[in-house]
Formats: structure tokens, sequence, C-alpha cells
């Protein structure tokens, strides 16, 4: 299995404002504001959010706790609905999917990548894996575990696919979790603090798995407080208060530095 | 009000519903368990209060002739509390065009009754001259009233008819409708009027307190019976029916334990699933006690909280339990008084056997939650605050990679199978109430089928459908020249048949007859050798054959009468009161029949017995509805009776089925009613169970929701357990049903027969089973299931 290291210290990217762009966005809010019930106003957890996300590429959601990325991403993923707006992913109304929609749109559409691995622990890795699919019902069942081993072997633990996730790591679990949001090939891969619970080591080559990702063009959304996310994304979105602050986009190569051991 | 306890507090309000289901299942298996006792406690009280307050006799005597002055010295020996004399004759009453048996009581003085007493419930005061009080079970049997007019025949007489002038209730008999009977009480004038001639022949005696069991009582007759031969009298018999013990209450005690058996069990069973509860709910609170002890609570302060809590639910339960019980009891016994015919003066219950209820219910939750408790407030203070709260993983490393097989076929049926697995004991425990409960269930039915193939034998085990028994034997030449021709009968066999007794040197016989003439009979019948009218079941030797001296073959209820005998013994009977020798060549198992014993036809004792004659005969018929039976007795009776050969009884082998059909019907319904109780407790025990679970699991199908299952595969997930669990408890079901029934069949057949029931197998019960089985899971799972699809997806995105 490879392991990715730092080489050598990484020089800050430059990231400039995002080009306007005539064709349809992947992604797009359009003031979009999520308000929770409560005293006076209520809580405001999005304000009237304008964001347009192309296809491909690995953009970072950036903001300290409280600034709304989790709920940004709640309602990216059909999890929960706007008060206000409307949000589209790949021409899908998301902002009216009920529950049911919903988890049928999740299933095609969006991997997600939890900070907690969140696998199933009844489950081996490779079964994990195998889950989406069974739900999803579209790639044939006999090219199930093939295509779950091959997801393993491309996130580098395909010898860990008959072992039960309170006997991986941190790092090995957070990898089957890829292998399992990348199980129904959707176009949009979508992470919560991918790295929170890792050590710095293992946090790089998860980093760099996603980062493949959105090479091979899915993609990928980061959503974290920890702005060294900055070295891999393309796009890096900074929230604070409900609001977007700041929206780069990146004029250097990512991963320039990073070797493979 | 401390923290602890305002904690304590809130922490049922969370839990409410999981503890509210505990607490129903504790009630409602303390009430089937209280419901049996109550039953119990309240019907053996009855039955022998009944009993006792028929003053019966503690031995009836056989005499040639008991005469008022006889009566009045016997009465003023040592050890005598009181004596009557009374005469039994075996009559018949029209049944539209059949004959019924009619026992008729003659009685001697109706105004100052002292021995079997019955009690007036309407009409006359004694019966007069031409008129009949009749036990008021005859309206069961064939809808009889004060004032109707039946048609009687005695032995020795014409059909007479004979008002109904009363009805009485005899608490020393079994009902009619249970031994197809009718039970009639006469004067002596109204036995002459129908024509029998002779006076009273019983001396029935009862003795003073300290002659209480049986031994006592038989040798205090043996004096009784010395004395009456001194004075010149021929005494035949000596009757003495078990002390104090109504005919049926043997068989009720010992069905009755067997249920108060299957209640305890589900009480012990709801104990189970109350420590089960008490050990999901702390295991919530694995953090919260190592905080409170990290502050300074102590063990014992916080064991006490949480047995409080266990208290608590035992009382709830027993509030609800007990006054259930007491409720569910009433019309329970109400129903085994009817059908046992006594009344129940009270249904009041012993305050100690409520106590016993109040205290159990107490009790086992406590102990139930006390291992629990203690392993969770003894957990040291750094393992509780680094607990995560999420069930322990699947046990193993590493499955089989054939498993991934299993996920790819059967995706859901995978992870139902796999989260079913994760708490054993819980898995262990459910599987534990559903398969006994479903057991009961099965058991219920296979005891139907086991009793229907008992009663079946009747058949299989007698080629004759028509019993016939003459007023005195006849010769065999004659009644089979009147019968010949007879289109219908198939097979004619001439029998003979007497009372008997086991004879002991020096002593008159004693047999354990009940008054009815029928519990406790002991009767030898003289048959063909080559008999191909009944095939008894060998238990040991042979059966008679061509040739044969002296020899008997006993039935096995004969057998238990003298159960030192074994085959090749010697044995002496008494019939007539002559004492006869015979050797023992076999024992053979007769259902339906009281004690029988069978001897060549050509040497049966007895007046006016011999070879070539015969006062039973055994008639097959290809007669094959009961009404054309019933014809083919009525033509056979007219036919004899043109002859001059008087019957005396004509029955259809059908009635004997009919009577031991009625005796278990009250037993199966109430087994049912204990399989639903179980069932019951095992869907409250499913339904917590299952409602743990999907709490315990609440990120899990966050994560199951946000990978793209939708609220309807979760909650799938939720009954496919259920279903999982239903599946093996089914399975595990079927061998425990085996056992139950074999116990079961074991009580009642020992009881009823004398002879186990046969282990049978119910089709109609197993699928009953599983379709019952599919509704509890169904019904237990509806409402966990239904909050498992509610979990949100961004519990998936939750921190601990």
């Amino acid at each position: 299995m490879k392991q990715l290291v730092h080489a050598e210290a990484i020089p800050s990217p430059a990231f400039h404002e995002p080009p306007t762009s005539s064709l349809r966005p992947f992604i797009s809010l359009e003031a979009v504001t999520k308000r929770y019930p409560g005293a006076n106003d209520g809580d405001i957890a999005l304000r009237a959010v304008n964001l347009q996300m192309e296809q491909g590429g690995l953009i970072a959601i950036v903001g300290k706790s409280g600034s709304g990325k989790s709920t940004l991403l709640h309602l990216l993923t059909a999890v929960d609905r706007p008060t206000t707006g409307s949000i589209h992913v790949n021409g899908s109304p998301v902002h009216e999917l009920d529950e049911t929609a919903g988890a049928l749109w999740r299933r095609a559409s969006v991997g997600i990548v939890f900070q907690f691995f969140q696998l199933l622990p009844t489950l081996t890795a490779l079964e994990n894996v195998l889950l989406p699919m069974a739900l999803q019902g579209h790639i044939p069942a006999n090219a199930r575990e093939a295509r779950a081993r091959e997801l393993l072997a491309r996130v580098g633990i395909a010898d860990q696919a008959h072992k039960l996730p309170a006997t991986l790591s941190g790092g090995q679990q957070q990898r089957c979790a890829i292998a399992r949001a990348l199980a129904n090939d959707p176009p949009l891969l979508v992470a919560d603090e991918p790295t929170g619970n890792l050590d710095s080591l293992t946090a790089e080559a998860v980093l760099l798995l996603l980062r493949q990702q959105a090479d091979a063009g899915k993609t990928v959304v980061v959503v974290t407080h920890e702005l060294d996310i900055a070295r891999v994304a393309d796009r890096v979105v900074t929230l604070a208060d409900g609001r977007v602050v700041a929206d780069k986009v990146r004029t250097s190569t990512p991963n320039a530095g990073v070797t493979a051991r | 009000m401390s923290p602890l306890w305002k904690k304590l507090r809130s922490d049922i309000r969370t839990d409410r519903r999981r503890l509210l289901l505990t607490i129903l299942a504790l009630a409602l298996s303390l009430a089937g368990l209280g419901t049996m006792l109550d039953v119990y406690a309240v019907l053996i009280r009855e039955i022998t209060r009944n009993y006792r307050e028929t003053q019966p006799a503690s031995a009836s005597i056989e005499v040639d002739d008991v005469s008022a002055s006889l009566v009045d010295e016997a009465s003023r020996l040592p050890g005598v509390a009181a004596v009557e004399r009374r005469r039994a004759i075996n009559a018949r009453v029209r049944d539209g065009a059949d004959w019924r048996p009619l026992r008729m009581f003659v009685v001697d003085d109706f105004a100052h009754l002292r021995l079997n007493t019955f009690t007036r419930e309407d009409g006359a005061l004694s019966p007069p001259t031409g008129t009949l009080f009749l036990e008021r079970t005859a309206e069961r049997l064939m809808g009889l009233k004060t004032g109707d007019t039946l048609t009687v025949r005695s032995p020795n007489g014409q059909p007479m008819a004979v008002r109904i002038a009363g009805m009485v209730h005899d608490a020393g008999l079994a009902p009619s409708e249970q031994e197809r009977t009718i039970y009639a009480y006469a004067s002596s004038e109204t036995r002459q009027y129908l024509g029998e001639s002779g006076g009273f022949d019983e001396l029935r005696v009862r003795l003073r307190p300290e002659f209480s069991d049986r031994t006592a009582i038989a040798a205090k007759c043996r004096e009784l019976v010395t004395w009456l031969q001194a004075r010149g009298h021929t005494v035949h018999e000596v009757r003495i029916p078990p002390p104090g013990r109504h005919p049926h209450q043997g068989p009720m005690e010992a069905v009755l334990r067997s249920f108060i058996g299957f209640g305890a069990m589900a009480l012990l069973l709801s104990s189970v699933l109350m420590a089960t509860t008490i050990t999901a709910l702390l295991a919530k609170q694995v953090r919260q006690i190592a905080i409170m002890k990290a502050i300074g609570a102590s063990r014992g302060q916080l064991a006490v909280i949480y047995l409080a809590l266990a208290l608590a639910v035992g009382v709830l339960a027993v509030l609800i339990g007990v006054p259930a019980g007491l409720a569910g009891a009433r019309p329970f016994e109400r129903q085994i008084a009817t059908l046992i015919n006594f009344t129940l003066a009270s249904q009041s219950v012993p305050s100690a056997v409520l106590l016993f209820q109040v205290g159990i219910g107490l009790l086992l939750p406590a102990l139930a939650a006390i291992w629990p408790i203690w392993r969770a407030v003894d957990l040291p203070v750094r393992v509780g605050l680094a607990d995560q709260g999420e069930p322990a993983p699947a046990p193993g490393p590493r499955l089989a990679p054939a498993s991934a097989r299993w996920m790819v076929a059967l995706p859901r049926w995978t992870l139902a199978w796999r989260n079913s697995l994760r708490r054993r004991l819980r898995f262990a425990l459910t599987l534990t109430l559903l398969g006994t409960s479903g057991a009961i269930l099965m058991s219920a039915f296979n005891l139907r089928t086991a009793w229907q193939e008992m009663i079946g034998r009747v058949y299989t085990e007698r080629s004759y459908d028509v019993s016939l028994r003459l007023r005195e034997p006849e010769p065999v030449t004659a009644l089979m020249t009147a019968l010949r021709g007879l289109p219908f009968a198939t097979r004619i066999e001439a029998w003979q048949s007497m009372p008997v007794a086991f004879h002991q040197p020096g002593e008159v016989p004693v047999v354990s007859v009940y008054p009815d003439g029928g519990h406790g009979a002991f009767t030898l019948y003289g048959v063909p050798t080559e008999t191909k009218m009944v095939a008894f079941p060998l238990r040991a030797g042979r059966w008679l054959r061509a040739g044969d001296t002296r020899c008997v073959v006993l039935n096995h209820a004969a057998h238990a009468l003298r159960r030192g005998l074994a085959v090749g013994d010697k044995v002496s009977l008494i019939v007539e009161g002559r004492a006869t020798e015979w050797v023992v060549v076999g024992l053979v198992e007769e259902v339906g029949s009281a004690a029988a014993a069978y001897v060549p036809n050509a040497e049966f004792p007895g007046q006016g017995a011999g070879p070539d004659r015969a006062n039973l005969l055994r008639i097959a018929s290809n007669a094959r509805t009961p009404a054309t039976k019933a014809d083919a007795i009525r033509r056979i009776e007219a036919v004899l009776e043109q002859r001059g050969m008087r019957v005396t009884l004509g029955l259809p082998l059908a009635e004997l089925q009919t009577a031991m059909g009625q005796h278990i019907a009250v037993l199966i319904s109430t087994l049912l009613a204990a399989a639903l109780v179980m069932g019951l407790v095992a869907a409250l025990g499913l339904s917590a169970m299952l409602s743990m679970g999907v709490i315990e699991r609440t990120r899990e199908f966050g994560i199951l929701r946000a990978v793209g299952a939708t609220p309807g595969d979760v909650s799938w997930l939720v009954v496919a357990e259920a279903m999982a669990m239903g599946l093996i408890g089914l399975l595990l079901a079927i061998p425990l049903s085996v056992g139950i029934s074999l116990l079961l069949g074991r009580i009642v057949g020992l009881t009823a027969f004398q002879i186990p029931l046969p282990l049978a197998f119910s089709s109609a019960g197993l699928l009953l089973c599983t379709g019952g089985l599919l509704l509890l899971i169904v019904a237990a799972a509806g409402v966990p299931a239904r909050t498992a699809a509610r979990q949100t997806v961004r519990a998936a995105f939750d921190q601990i």
C-alpha cells in the first residue's frame, strides 16, 4: 500500500476570485436561507447564500464552528431543506426533495464521507462498500463484489476486506468510508470534516484520495474548519455567520511538493 | 427532592415507553399466574366444600337386604356417625327413539337425608309415587325440566310414564353430559311403580372423623362386615370411594397445577425481560454514572436509585396484574364449576395467595435487576467516562469471505441478521420468549390432537360399534338365532360380564367405586378367546387363546388396583361373592374403560353363567351414521324383546367417544388462554427489545439514510430483524413443544386414562403458530420500525 507523506513544506497556494461561466453550474445555490425555529427571529444558519460550483474539482467550505458550513452541507445533500431559496445539483432541484425522494437522490448522486467514518459495525469493510450498491440496485448483483474489491484496492485497503470496522485503524476506516461513498459512482462527493479524527499523516493520505477523485472528474466538496485543506482544494469558500465572506479559486496546481513513497 | 431522585424521575420520563412495555409484560404474566393460582385456590376449596356438604358416605356395603332396624342398629355401632339405606337401579329413559342410561337412586326418606345428600333446586319437597327427581345436569344432556314426563323402563319393568317432580343438585356426581347418563332419585313406591321388587341393598355408612384415610375406613368396614355376617346377612361387596374427593377432583387438580407451571414460566420470562430493560437503560447511563461517581456518589447510593426504579416497576405491575388476575379467575372458576357441576359459595381468594402474588410481583423485578445494576455502578470511573454509548460490535474480528456473498444476494436480510446477533443476551431472551409462547400454543393443539388420537383408539382397538347388555344371561344359540338375518349386523359376539373385585383371603372384597357406579368400577368379561371385537395393545404377556384354562388378562386400570401383579402371577377374583382363582397371562392397555379383566367365556364364573350363555352382545354393523346405528340398536332390541330377552343397556360406541371428548374442552381452551398470555408477553418483550435496539442505533440509521436508504428501507430493516428472530423463535418452539407436549400428555393422560397421551403433532397448531407469530412480529415491530424510519440523516453527522 502506498503511503503518501510530505517530502517538504508546501508553499501556500495562490487563489483568486472565481471567473463567471456561461455553462450551467453543477451546483447552484440561489438566495438560500436556513432558519431554525427558536426565540425571537429564530436561529438563522444561512443568510441568502448564493454559490455556484462547476463540475469537477475539489471545493473546500471552510469556517469556524457556527459559521453555517454544516448546514450548507446538509442542504447540499438533501438532508435538510432551505427555508427559502433554491438548490440545484446536477440539474436536480434538491430543495424540493422530501425524505424518500432525498434518499433516492442521494443513493445515485452523492457519496458522503463523515468525520467519524460511520461504517456499519456489523458489516465487514467489503460489505460496507456493497451496501450502497445493494440499496440502489443499478449495478448488477454479479458485478458488485468485484467492484467493491476494486474500490477497496483503489483506496489501499484491499487486504482488509473481510475485517469488521472495530478492528480497522482510523485511517483504514476512513478509506473504507471513501470507498463506500464511491460505490455507486456518484458525480458528487461530500466530505464532512474527513480528517477531523485522524492524525496528520493519515489525514494527508485521505486528502490525497479525495484529491484523486477530483482529478478523476468528480465534484468533491469538503466541509472543514481546518485551513490546511486549501493545499489540495481548487476553490475555497469561506463562511462566517451564515454568509459567504470569501470565495477564492486556486491559481497554482494542488499537491505540489507531495510525493509518494 | 434530592437531585439523584430527580434524575431518576427524568430517566423514567425519558424511557417511559420501554418501561411501560416492561411493566405491561410483567403485569400480564403476573395476571396469568395470578389467575391460575386464584382458580386453583378457589376451586379446590369449593369442590371440597361442595363434596363434603353432601355428607358423602365413607363406604357403601352391598348387602342382601337392609331393613330399617338394621340401619338403626348400625348407626349405634362404635365409630359410626351416620347410616342410611339406598338402592341403585340401572334403568333406561327414552331419548327420542332411543334409550339412554338412567341410574336411579332409591331413597329411603327424602325429608331426612343423612348421607350423599342433594339439595332441591325446584319442585316438590319429595317426589310422589310415579315421579322422580332428576339431577339438574339432566337439562344439559336431554333438555329436561321439572314437569316434563319421561318414559322410564327399569330392568324388570315395562316402559312407564314418569313425571319429573323436581330438579336437585347432587355435588357428589359427575355431570350427566359427561357420563352420558341421567341420574334420578325415586321413592320406594316409585320403584315398585316401575316394576322393581325387593328392598334396599346398600348400607351407606359415614364413619367418625378419626377414620379419615382409606386404610382406616377399610379396617372399620371389615368390622362392619363381620357384624353383618354375624346377623346372617350376605355381604357382596364393600365400596370405599377415595375419601373426601369428588370423582373429578384428581384430574382437575393435575391440570390446574400444570397451568400454574405455565404461569410461573411466563412470570420468569418477564423478569428476565425486566433485567434486560434495566441493562439497556443503564447502558445509556454508563457515562452519567461515571460522572456521578467522579463527583462523589457511592455505588450504594447509585444502586439504591436504580433498585427503586425496579421496585417501582414491580409495584405498578402488581397494581395492574393482581387485580387483573382476580378478574380473569372469576369467569374461569364459574366455567369449571359449571363443568363439574358444583356451586361456588364464594369466589374470595385466600389472602395468603394474594400476598404471595404481591410478593412475587415485587421481588422478582428487583431480583432480576440486582446484577445489571451492580455491574453498572461498579464500572471504574475511567471506563465509564470513555464509554461511547454504542452497542458492542459483532463478535469476532473477521468474517468468512463467503459472508460477503450473502450481502450481495440478500443485503437487507444479512444486515438484519447481523444486527440481531449484536446483543446476544437480548437475542437469547427474545428467542426464549418467542419460542416458549409458540411452544405452548403448539402444545395446546398437539394435546388436542393427542386426545383425539387417544379417543380414536376407542374405535381402532374395538371392532364393534354397538354394545347391548341383557338383564340376565341368555342362551347363546337363542341369541344368535334371534339375530341371524339382520342385514346390518356383520358380526355378533356373545360375551358375559359381571362386577368383580380382587380377593383377599378371609376378607370381603373392597372396591373404590363411587355412587354413580362408573368411577372406580371393576368388571370381569368372559370373551371368546378368538374374539375379533377387541385388539388391545399388549403391555406384557399375551391375549387369551384357545385352550386356555383359568387364564386372565388384566387391563391397565385393573393392574393399577394391584400394581405388584405380573404375568405368571396367580390372582383371586371375587364374583358374586365367590372367590375364583386365575393366572395372569397378559396385561393390556385399554382406552376408555374402567378396570377390566378378561377370561375365556367358557370359564366365566357367576350364577347363570356358562360357556353357552351371554349377557353382553358386541355387534359390528355396517351402519355408518349415528342415526343408522341408533336404528340398528332399536331393531336388535325389538327382535330380542319379541323373544323375551330384555335389554337393559344399548350403547353405540360413539357415546363413549362423546363422553371422553367432553372432558377435554375446558382443558384445551385454558391452555390456549395460557398460550395467548405467553404470546402477549412475547410481543411486549419483542417490542421492548426492538425499541431498545432502535434507540441505541440512532446514528446507524442515520448512516443508512445518508447512503441512500429510504425511510421505508430502514423501517423494513427493523421488521426484518424481528422476522429473523421470529423465524428462529419458531424453529425453537418446535422442539420445545415436543417436550411440553410430552409433559402435558403425561399429566393429562395419566390422570384421565392412566395412560400417557401419545406424542402427536398438529399441523393446524403449527400453521396457527406461524401465522400468529407473524402477526405478533408485525405488531411488535410496528412502533420501533416507525421510530427507526423517522431517524434523521443528521444523526449520522452528529458527534456523540
